[in-house]
């Protein structure tokens, strides 16, 4: 091929040689360039360009002229936003579409800017935050007497166990809005088991949930769903992945769906089991008097097992890392925190989480999985870390007296309480403040009401809802969708999404 | 060595793996094969070819980026991540850095590609809409209808 041929393929690329196009004099005589040559670049690299961009910026950039518009309305940019959502929050493809190669581009696009969508609603605080849709969760016949309730990670999905060992899953995608939504799905789990928690392990062979199940307060069997059958409304197997052995009397537990790690608290034992691998990862015998112990969370992030015992100090404990299938030794105290003036506590959580790093990447923020105990009237107490330079802190509302739930969410950057309140069932969202690392605190930060913010969830709830005096309220928040699942004891559920 | 000319007549002289970080250039010499043929680059003028080249050159030692490389890359976490060379390489006026940009992608250079959208990405960044305009000489082009149109679909997203 020669020089000239080569020319003319250049020309057939269809790039303009012809220097930079005309512009109109008003524009180029108050300004240094002589024409927007940003907007100059091809299409392609416009595409490429505005896929970098953070939702945020992306939605600045849109409006700016009717160029952008048309391009950040192309279906690649939204694609990349999905792509990096997953990278980002560390979920499967199948927690937010089924297939994006058919999903139309407005529902990637509602899709990508949900926890944006999200953040604002709960961190903007001249209007306040306004519930999108509330839809009614409808169960079969059969399938009433609710024990559990959970939306899995993610959001999309909400799971549900019943007494008699039927397992409903609901698809909360797309969302129509009003309807009452049926359950997908139903499978029968083992007889006399009790569900006790649901996490979700992106990383494993197959996308899917890990539930555990209990029979007799022993923690028998780990089984996993591939939730890429849900996504396909099939019926997800489930599949046993271990059975814990030769510890009996299992008193708390939590699970890491990430790191497959499972923390198990026994009468004077601590075991740490990686089911992924089926091996111990940590036994420890006699470290505490476990039997006085109230809660324990997991952190693969921080590589810590926490455990709250009845006189409020908390101990944590190292995940040892890899080693050898024999591995068995008493993992040592490395740190324990005292928080006496607590231990009238009647009801504690620990609950682990992620750091919020993966929730804002921006931001530097808790390096650490929150711990939270709370404690009744007139204010509730949190710890929100076990480290150092995040300071104690208190909450306080005496507005509300009757809490029924609390959870930490959001991969540990917002906690949730509902409350009823003057016929009403209120939910307070309240975000962590984040603090520089490395810093030392001493004094305890409070907290007060109104960093939160607060929502009636049952504006719209029907005569049934709200003719009860509620007992308890179960419920799970999942940030990344917006979505809050509420079960109200008499059977009635709904998903509230911002 | 490989000849290159630019659209404005000025001739460069390089080392095959200098002009091989460009896959047009690598993939007209695999066509060509060994020759003394000047290679004319009719969009890029020489200005902007020494800039591209100087970031060819010192960037010609390591592994061409693979296509699971580019799948794998995750555009939006690492718009921030430009490394210290290119950050400076990258220091130039507007003008030129749009010049850099359409050359690289003319020239198919993909790294130079990214490093410089990351830039014009980092420069849009926390501004409003009115700021970018102005930042980049953006005309206005909405009817007051479409604008308030688009101003109320995307507001919530204002930084409040």
């Amino acid at each position: 091929m020669d020089s000239a041929a080569l020319c003319a393929g250049f020309d057939a690329i269809g790039i303009d040689t012809t220097g930079p196009p005309t512009v109109d004099a008003g524009a180029a005589s108050c300004t240094p360039l002589p024409s927007p040559a940003l907007c100059r670049l091809p299409v392609e690299v416009l595409i490429h360009l505005l896929s970098m961009l953070p939702v945020r910026d992306l939605l600045h950039m849109r409006r700016t002229s009717r160029l952008m518009n048309d391009v950040s309305c192309h279906r690649s940019v939204w694609l990349s936003g999905l792509r990096d959502l997953i990278s980002q929050f560390r979920l499967p493809l199948t927690t937010f579409s089924t297939n994006p190669y058919v999903t139309p581009t407005h529902t990637l696009e509602a899709i990508v800017e949900r926890p944006l969508r999200v953040e604002c609603a709960l961190t903007t605080f001249d209007s306040p935050p306004s519930i999108r849709s509330s839809r009614l969760l409808g169960l079969s016949e059969g399938h009433e007497r609710l024990v559990f309730i959970q939306l899995i990670p993610g959001g999309r999905w909400a799971v549900a166990a019943n007494e008699a060992g039927l397992l409903s899953f609901w698809d909360l995608e797309p969302d129509c809005g009003g309807t009452e939504i049926m359950p997908i799905v139903t499978v029968q789990y083992p007889r006399g088991s009790v569900i006790e928690a649901c996490t979700l392990e992106p990383d494993g062979k197959a996308d899917g949930a890990v539930l555990s199940l209990s029979g007799q307060q022993t923690l028998e069997h780990l089984y996993f769903f591939d939730i890429y059958h849900l996504s396909l409304s099939s019926i997800p197997s489930l599949q046993k992945l271990g059975r814990i052995e030769g510890k009996t009397r299992m008193f708390y537990h939590a699970l890491d769906g990430p790191a497959h790690l499972a923390a198990i608290l026994s009468v004077n034992h601590l075991i740490i089991w990686d089911w992924k691998l089926d091996m111990w990862r940590g036994i420890s015998n006699d470290i505490l008097n476990l039997e006085w112990a109230r809660s324990i969370s997991i952190s693969a992030v921080d590589r810590e097992v926490s455990v709250l015992d009845s006189n409020g100090t908390i101990h944590s404990y190292p995940i040892p890392s890899l080693l050898p299938r024999s591995y068995s030794e008493s993992p040592e105290i490395i740190e324990a925190v005292e928080s006496a003036e607590w231990h009238t506590t009647s009801t504690v959580q620990i609950a682990g989480a992620y750091t919020s790093e993966q929730w804002r990447p921006a931001d530097p923020g808790i390096s650490s999985s929150p711990v939270l105990i709370y404690d009744y009237q007139p204010q509730f107490h949190l710890l929100a870390s076990t480290r150092k330079d995040v300071p104690p802190m208190s909450f306080i509302d005496s507005a509300h007296r009757e809490m029924f739930s609390l959870t930490i969410t959001g991969m540990g950057a917002w906690f949730v309480t509902m409350w009823w309140y003057d016929g009403d069932l209120v939910a307070h969202f309240t975000r962590f403040p984040t603090y520089p690392l490395g810093a030392e605190h001493d004094q305890v930060t409070t907290l007060q009401g109104e960093t939160s913010r607060k929502v009636i969830l049952s504006s719209d709830f029907g005569e049934k809802e709200r003719d009860w005096v509620p007992e308890w309220v179960a419920h799970s928040f999942c940030p990344i969708s917006g979505r809050v699942c509420i079960s109200m004891g008499n059977g009635t559920m709904r998903i509230l999404e911002f | 060595m490989v000849n290159l000319v630019t659209s404005d007549n000025e001739s460069f002289t390089v080392e095959k793996a200098v002009a091989s970080r460009s896959v047009l250039i690598k993939n007209m010499l695999e066509d060509v094969g060994e020759s003394d043929q000047p290679i004319p680059l009719p969009n890029v003028t020489a200005s902007v070819l020494k800039k591209v080249l100087e970031y060819c050159d010192h960037h010609k030692n390591e592994p061409m980026p693979t296509s699971e490389d580019l799948a794998a890359e995750d555009t939006r976490k690492r718009t921030t991540d430009i490394g210290e060379w290119d950050q400076k390489f990258i220091q130039v006026d507007q003008e030129m850095l749009f010049e850099i940009i359409l050359a690289a992608n003319y020239l198919d250079i993909k790294p130079l590609l990214d490093v410089g959208c990351k830039t014009v990405a980092n420069m849009i960044k926390g501004k409003t809409p009115e700021e970018i305009r102005k930042l980049f000489n953006i005309v206005n082009d909405f009817t007051p209808e479409e604008e308030a149109q688009i101003k109320k679909e995307n507001e919530w997203a204002e930084d409040r």
